[in-house]
C-alpha cells in the first residue's frame, strides 16, 4: 500500500468516485458506476507511475481527479501534500498550477486558429502571469519540449506542425507554468512509431533535469515499462496491483497483469472459461473474478491490496500464505 | 504453375492537390498466394492504404491510379468496367476499413448489419440471410443471445468481430484488413488477431493485414511488406523481415518500438520527420533519416534486389547483390 510521506508531488489517498447513471429523460435513476473505488497511490518527484488498464478501467478518472476537474466521493486528492477538496479557491488555482496534462491527439487538443505563441502563452493567461518577457518564457518552454531553435516554431499554426511536433506544443503548453506533475494520457499513441521514441526522451530529460514527475496512462506495458519507475495496474475501478517497474514485469502477481503481460509478449491471451460478458454483480467479491483463469470460493469476497514485497502489492487471494 | 491469387505490378496512384502532386504509391509491385496472409508495415502516410483502395479502385479525385496492373484470380481488374467492380468488392474481395467499428450504423444490429451485407450480393430470402448472419457471427466469436445487439451495446472488440463478419458475408477469397486492431485494449489485440488467424485456417482465406506495428503484424502473417514514402522498401518471409532486417528503415523501425525484453532503455527514434510524397526527392524516400546515407542515395531510387532467399530490400547498401 502506498503510504503517504508527505514528499509526493500527488497522492491518493483511499480515493473513490462514482458517477451516477440516468435514464433518457434524465430523470430515471440508474445504479450509480463506480469509476474508482479506494485507490491509494503515490507519485514522488521526478518518477513517473505508469496507470495502466483497459477502457473502462478508472484510469481517465484518476487523470481528471489528479488535476482537480473533478471532486471525490470519498478520500483525498492531495497536490504537493495539500488537499485538493477542502483548499480555498486561491489554494485550489495555486495547486492547479503544479499539474498539467497532455492528450491523446495532439490534432484535437489544440485550436487550429491560434499560434503556437498563443498556445503556449494561454495557461500563462489563465493563471494571471502575464508579464514583460513573455515571449522568452515561451521560447524556453518551447525548447525544453524539445522544439529547438524555439523561433522557428513560435510563430506557427499548428497545421503547420507535423503531429510529433504538435504533441511537443501540447508539452510546452505544459511546462510553461513550470509544473511538478504532468498527466500524459497516452502521449505518443497517435504518433508515428519512429518518432515516439523521441517525444520519449525528452519527457525522460525533463524528469531527469527539472524534477518533473508523470502520471503515465497506457495501455501499451512496453512503454511503460520503458518509461515508468512504478506501474499501478487497475481494472473495474480497482487498483490490483501496484510495485516497481521490473518487479511487476518479472513477477507479476496479479492473473489480470499476467494476462496482460501474455498479450503484449505474445499477443496471445489465456481465455477464460467463461469469457468476459458483462460486469459482475456490483460490490460482490473481486473484480475480476468472471475473467480469472484461478476463481475459487474465496473470490466471492473482495481481495484487499495486500504486500509481496516491499513496494510490489496485489489484490488477489491467490497464493496468499506464501511469503 | 499455378496463378497467385492476387498479383500487383507496378502500381502507382498520385493524387492532384493544390500544393503539387502527391506520389501515395509508386510502382509497387507485389502477390498475394491462396490463403497467404500479407502484411504491409509502414507510418502515417507510407501509401499502405492507398494500395489496397487502388486494389479496389475505390481511389476518388484529385487521386488517380496512374499505372500498373492488377490481377486477381486471373482477371485484370483494372480493365473491368468501373460499374461491375461492385461484383468484387464485398463478395470476392472483402474489405475491413480503418475504424469501421466506430463507422456502424447505429440503428442496425449486429444481425441486420451482417444480413444487408449479404443481401447486397446475393439474390436471397431475407430470413435466410438473417440465418447465415447468425451463423457468421457465431463463427467470429460473438454469442447467440448478443446478436440482436446494437453497436452501442457493444464492446470495441465486439464491434471490430461484428466488422470482420460483414467482411466474410459472401465468403471472399481475399480479404484486406486496414488496421484491423488498432485502438482496441491489448487484451482485445490479441484476441481479434487469435481470431484472424483462426479464420484464416478455418477457411483458407488470404489476407493484407496493413498496419503500423509490425509486432501485430508479424503475428499474423506469412510475408512482410515494409513501405516508406508511397515506396516498397523490403520484402520477405515475416521472420525474417522482424528477426534479420535489412533496409534500414526497417531497422531503424524495430528499433524505434520498446519491448518487454532486454533493457530497459535502449529505443532508438529515426530522426527527421516522417515524408510526405509532395516532398518530390530525387533517389531513395528514405535517405534524409537513414543513418547508412550515401551520396548515390540523393540521386537515384534504388532498385529492389535479392538479399537473402525470398527476401528483397530497395537499398544500395545492397547495390552488389548477393
Amino acid at each position: 500500500m502506498s503510504t503517504v510521506t508527505g514528499t509526493e508531488v500527488l497522492a491518493f489517498v483511499d480515493v473513490s468516485k462514482s458517477f451516477q447513471g440516468r435514464g433518457v429523460l434524465g430523470k430515471a435513476r440508474r445504479p450509480a458506476i463506480v469509476a474508482v473505488r479506494d485507490v491509494s497511490l503515490a507519485v514522488e518527484p521526478g518518477t513517473a507511475v505508469g496507470l495502466i488498464g483497459e477502457s473502462g478501467s478508472g484510469k481517465s478518472t484518476l487523470a481528471r481527479l489528479a488535476l482537480g476537474l473533478i471532486k471525490p466521493d470519498g478520500g483525498e486528492v492531495r497536490i504537493a501534500g495539500r488537499n485538493l477538496a477542502g483548499a480555498p479557491e486561491r489554494q485550489w488555482r495555486e495547486a492547479r498550477r503544479a499539474v498539467h496534462m497532455i492528450f491523446q491527439d495532439p490534432y484535437d487538443s489544440l485550436s487550429a486558429r491560434m499560434r503556437v505563441h498563443d498556445l503556449v502563452a494561454e495557461p500563462l493567461v489563465i493563471h494571471g502571469m502575464e508579464r514583460a518577457g513573455r515571449r522568452a518564457q515561451i521560447l524556453a518552454a518551447l525548447e525544453r519540449a524539445g522544439l529547438r531553435p524555439g523561433e522557428e516554431y513560435i510563430d506557427r499554426y499548428p497545421h503547420e506542425l507535423s503531429g510529433g511536433q504538435r504533441q511537443r506544443v501540447a508539452l510546452a503548453r505544459a511546462l510553461v507554468l513550470e509544473p511538478r506533475l504532468i498527466v500524459a494520457d497516452e502521449p505518443t499513441s497517435m504518433l508515428d512509431v519512429s518518432l515516439r521514441a523521441g517525444l520519449l526522451r525528452t519527457m525522460l530529460e525533463l524528469r531527469a533535469n527539472h524534477g518533473i514527475a508523470f502520471l503515465f496512462i497506457t495501455h501499451d506495458l512496453a512503454l511503460a515499462r520503458y518509461f515508468c519507475d512504478r506501474l499501478a495496474v487497475m481494472f473495474r475501478g480497482r487498483l490490483v496491483e501496484v510495485g516497481d517497474t521490473d518487479a511487476v514485469v518479472a513477477r507479476p502477481a496479479h492473473p489480470y497483469t499476467r494476462a496482460l503481460l501474455q498479450a503484449v509478449r505474445d499477443l496471445e491471451v489465456p481465455e477464460a472459461p467463461h469469457a468476459a460478458t458483462a460486469s459482475p454483480a456490483p460490490g460482490a467479491g473481486c473484480p475480476y473474478r468472471d475473467r480469472c483463469l484461478f476463481t475459487h470460493h474465496a473470490c466471492t469476497e473482495e481481495p484487499p491490496l495486500r504486500s509481496l514485497a516491499p513496494g510490489h502489492s496485489v489484490a488477489c487471494h491467490l497464493d496468499k500464505e506464501k511469503p | 504453375m499455378t496463378a497467385r491469387l492476387l498479383e500487383v505490378d507496378g502500381l502507382s496512384t498520385v493524387y492532384q492537390t493544390e500544393r503539387g502532386t502527391i506520389r501515395a504509391v509508386q510502382d509497387v509491385s507485389f502477390g498475394i498466394e491462396k490463403g497467404e496472409v500479407l502484411g504491409i508495415v509502414g507510418e502515417s502516410g507510407c501509401g499502405k492504404t492507398t494500395v489496397a483502395m487502388s486494389l479496389l479502385r475505390l481511389i476518388k479525385p484529385p487521386g488517380k491510379i496512374v499505372s500498373g496492373s492488377v490481377r486477381f484470380e486471373g482477371e485484370n481488374l483494372f480493365a473491368r468496367k468501373r460499374a461491375t467492380m461492385r461484383e468484387v468488392r464485398g463478395a470476392r474481395i472483402a474489405m475491413v476499413p480503418q475504424a469501421a467499428m466506430h463507422a456502424l450504423d447505429p440503428v442496425r444490429s449486429a444481425a441486420t448489419s451482417v444480413a444487408e451485407v449479404i443481401l447486397a450480393h446475393r439474390d436471397v430470402h431475407r430470413r435466410q440471410a438473417r440465418a447465415s448472419a447468425a451463423r457468421l457471427l457465431e463463427s467470429v466469436g460473438i454469442p447467440q443471445d448478443r446478436i440482436g445487439a446494437y453497436p452501442h451495446e457493444l464492446s470495441g472488440g465486439m464491434r471490430q468481430r461484428v466488422v470482420i463478419a460483414m467482411a466474410l458475408a459472401n465468403d471472399p477469397s481475399l480479404v484486406l484488413a486496414d488496421e484491423p486492431v488498432t485502438g482496441l485494449d491489448v487484451i482485445v489485440q490479441a484476441q481479434v488477431l487469435n481470431l484472424l488467424s483462426d479464420l484464416r485456417q478455418r477457411r483458407g482465406l488470404a489476407m493484407m493485414f496493413i498496419s503500423h506495428d509490425i509486432r501485430a503484424v508479424s503475428k499474423i502473417s506469412d510475408r512482410i511488406m515494409v513501405m516508406y514514402g508511397g515506396r516498397v522498401v523490403e520484402e520477405g518471409p515475416a521472420a525474417t523481415v522482424v528477426h534479420a532486417p535489412k533496409h534500414p528503415y526497417t531497422q531503424g523501425l524495430l528499433a524505434a518500438m520498446p519491448t518487454m525484453e532486454g533493457p530497459r532503455g535502449d529505443v532508438q527514434s529515426i530522426p527527421g520527420e516522417v515524408t510526405s510524397g509532395t516532398d518530390q526527392l530525387a533517389g531513395c524516400p528514405f535517405h534524409p533519416r537513414c543513418p547508412s546515407a550515401m551520396d548515390v542515395c540523393g540521386r537515384e531510387q534504388p532498385a529492389a534486389r535479392r538479399v537473402g532467399p525470398d527476401h528483397r530490400a530497395a537499398c544500395h547498401l545492397y547495390e552488389g547483390g548477393r
